[in-house]
């Protein structure tokens, strides 16, 4: 059987999410493994939402955020970015792949980009396999 | 003691050239008959600048006080008063009566001006005589028009726990607003600010959305009217439609988007654009195959849903009891067609800057594509998302505003929507060459001016002079025009133009206003209470306005009238009562008053 990755993503309340409803009112078919989870802002995705997620067995992780200078809360896209760097230095030292987690902008009006950015991540997490960090913890504790 | 035959009249006609104006000769009949007046003058007899024979006149006359009435009286004011002093009267006795202050602007306020010389001539203060009891005011909220100004009015009215009902003629609510792409200056994207606010409506268990209505009749007075609205025939059950979409699918006939101002096609059964509220299809009359020859029922055979098309449904009226009606009705662009030289609807690569919104829009008919517009095989000239890309564009400002031969106001909005869509250009294309053809830059909210600057510096040309014409030379477009600053006139070639059109009332905007017993001013925005310290209220007691209805603005300016026109619906619910407005009192019940109160 052939490896279905399992994406969390957090998408901000007033772009991302309503970008990814757009994509689903507008009924364009993309990549089933993305689980949507709302925050109210890019802003609000604390590091340990990310180790949380893959702790509990996620391939990949996706943060999406309004376009810089669009944030409803005016900074908190730019924040998101800072942690995002942070947290990937980070990954790569527990022994998880970097491209596991990304971060990317998407506005309202941009569901077509939800789309293929799904596609394209599934793609990737694909080709990189199962994230192997859930079991390792298993056998640890 | 002044008597009655010791006053004089003196009515000024207006000085601005209206043709439909108070009629002055009926006023005149008036006073002398009822008021018994003997001395009434025109102002345009009279020598105005001599006051010595105007003195002459008010000796000959035996009047003690005069009154100055007509349009800005206060113009005669001096001349009247020196006269006075020459005479050896008490200058304070010259009275002045301004029609237009109180709104009597046309012949269909005579009445109320007749009203306001009968108060000044029974020495009775007009805003006591016209004072009417507060009358009980039902709780419940008409809002007319689900555009960002409808939706803000509802939305403050039904937080603060009151019953709204929301009514739109079309089949979703969201109005021009959801049309852009961003809003300036802050570029943020319009559908963020705005989906949000419109689900919220759908959902608000104190709005009762009413869409694809229209109001046919307004009965009653304020506090209590009586609302014909009619529900236009959707032929798909609100209730019980799923919103799968199969049905639009499988529809045969393409027609013009309304949504995508025509860049775009559309199915007969449609949901206007994807985001729409409510998310449920509808069926255009006008294109459906079935509605026209009775032939089709593709849509009835393919919906899962049992009973949930009827296509036989017909239009049918409810009626509403409401106690407060917010009118905000909105705008349509200016008809660029009405200015053949820029060549709109000639050229295909000419479009007004509401099309070229859609264009850059991701959501757009092109996927956020800038490209030129094509003919497709049933020949309707859309633009898909892969033809050619533009390389040079020009944007013309003021087209029918600040015009004389269109509208003479400036519409506000379009020098920085303008400089907004020359920065979505540059965003998506770096490498475009973009001309701006500006008459006066008016950046003149919080940040426009700091916007102006920062596009400034992006590369864009900016050239301040009128354009003269658009031209074609073998599939390009020559813009000629002047450059005020270079002193010259210049002529650029580009792949496409753009035409940043002004902003006008909308077609039926005169019938909504007669519906409603609203006065509108010239150009036919309807007309608020006091420019300067009341522009929500009007002078019909408990009908508001707020948006764009009332005159251009940008979005900030109609969202925080909505909220003031909110405020002043839920302070009457508090209050329990609402003011009569002045257009709902029958002048002759004000004159009546006066004369009760009157000390002669």
């Amino acid at each position: 059987m052939e490896f279905e990755p399992t994406i969390v993503s957090f998408l901000c309340n007033w772009c991302s999410y309503t970008g990814a409803d757009l994509a689903g009112t507008s009924r364009m078919k993309y990549a089933h493994n993305v689980r949507v989870i709302r925050v109210m802002c890019s802003g609000r995705v604390e590091p340990t939402f990310v180790f949380k997620a893959f702790r509990e067995g996620a391939d990949g992780v996706l943060i999406c955020g309004c376009h810089p200078g669009d944030c409803h809360y005016h900074e908190g896209n730019y924040k998101c970015l800072r942690r995002y760097h942070l947290i990937k230095k980070y990954l790569d030292q527990m022994g998880i792949e970097q491209d596991r987690l990304r971060l990317a902008w998407i506005s309202a009006s941009e569901g077509k980009q939800f789309a293929e950015l799904a596609d394209e991540m599934t793609e990737t997490i694909k080709s990189l396999g199962p994230c192997k960090v859930k079991n390792v913890m298993e056998t640890l504790t | 003691m002044q008597g009655k035959n010791q006053t004089a009249l003196c009515l000024c006609p207006t000085q601005n050239g209206y043709t439909d104006w108070v009629d002055l000769n009926e006023i005149a009949n008036y006073a002398s008959e009822k008021l018994q007046i003997k001395t009434i003058w025109f102002s345009n007899d009279l020598p105005l600048l001599n006051a010595e024979i105007i003195a002459e006149k008010i000796k000959q006359s035996n009047a003690v006080q005069i009154i100055l009435a007509g349009d800005k009286p206060g113009f005669f004011k001096p001349l009247f008063s020196r006269a006075m002093r020459v005479v050896g009267l008490d200058p304070k006795n010259v009275k002045l009566v301004s029609f237009s202050e109180y709104g009597a602007v046309n012949r269909y306020h005579t009445g109320l001006a007749k009203a306001l010389v009968a108060c000044a001539f029974y020495n009775v203060p007009f805003d006591v005589a016209a004072k009417q009891p507060a009358k009980n005011v039902n709780p419940e909220t008409l809002v007319i028009g689900g555009g960002i100004a409808g939706i803000q009015a509802s939305l403050e009215i039904a937080d603060g726990n009151q019953k709204v009902y929301l009514v739109e003629r079309t089949g979703t609510i969201g109005g021009h607003m959801a049309m852009f792409d961003k809003t300036f200056p802050t570029l943020d994207c319009a559908a963020c600010i705005l989906t949000p606010k419109m689900v919220e409506i759908g959902q608000h268990p104190n709005i009762d959305l009413m869409t694809y209505c229209e109001v046919i009749d307004v009965s009653g007075e304020p506090g209590d009217y009586t609302v014909k609205i009619r529900q236009k025939a959707r032929r798909v059950n609100l209730a019980t439609c799923i919103g799968c979409g199969i049905c639009s699918e499988k529809c045969p006939p393409n027609v013009p988007s309304e949504f995508d101002t025509g860049t775009g096609l559309r199915k007969s059964i449609y949901i206007p654009f994807p985001q729409a509220v409510p998310n449920k299809y509808l069926i255009d009359a006008d294109s459906c195959t079935y509605v026209k020859n009775g032939k089709c029922g593709v849509c009835v055979k393919v919906c899962p849903v049992k009973d949930c098309i009827n296509l036989d449904e017909k239009d049918h009226e409810v009626e509403l009891k409401v106690g407060n009606i917010v009118v905000a009705t909105g705008f349509q662009t200016f008809d660029a067609k009405k200015i053949e030289r820029y060549g709109y609807g000639i050229y295909d690569n000419v479009v007004t800057s509401l099309e070229f919104e859609r264009l850059v829009n991701a959501a757009g008919p092109t996927g956020g594509n800038i490209t030129i517009r094509t003919t497709d095989k049933k020949g309707n000239k859309i633009f898909k998302g892969d033809s050619e890309v533009p390389k040079s564009y020009a944007i013309i400002h003021c087209i029918g505003s600040r015009d004389e031969n269109h509208h003479k106001y400036c519409s506000r909005v379009c020098c920085m929507y303008s400089l907004k869509l020359a920065h979505l250009v540059k965003e998506k294309l770096p490498d475009a060459e973009v001309y701006e053809y500006y008459i006066d830059m008016r950046a003149f909210g919080k940040g426009y001016e700091e916007f102006y600057n920062r596009i400034n510096s992006e590369g864009i040309h900016i050239i301040r002079g009128r354009t003269a014409k658009v031209l074609d030379k073998k599939g390009k477009l020559i813009v000629r025009s002047e450059d005020i600053e270079a002193d010259k006139l210049i002529e650029q070639e580009v792949d496409m133009v753009i035409l940043a059109v002004g902003l006008e009332p909308r077609e039926d905007a005169k019938h909504i206003a007669e519906i409603l017993g609203l006065s509108s001013d010239n150009e036919g925005w309807f007309k608020e209470y006091n420019y300067a310290n009341d522009p929500v209220g009007t002078y019909n007691g408990g009908i508001t306005i707020a948006g764009v209805c009332q005159g251009p603005k940008d979005i900030p300016d109609t969202v925080a009238q909505a909220s003031a026109a909110a405020a002043r619906v839920l302070q009457s619910i508090i209050l329990g009562n609402v003011g009569a407005g002045l257009n709902t009192i029958s002048p002759d019940v004000i004159i009546e008053k006066a004369k009760k109160l009157s000390t002669l």
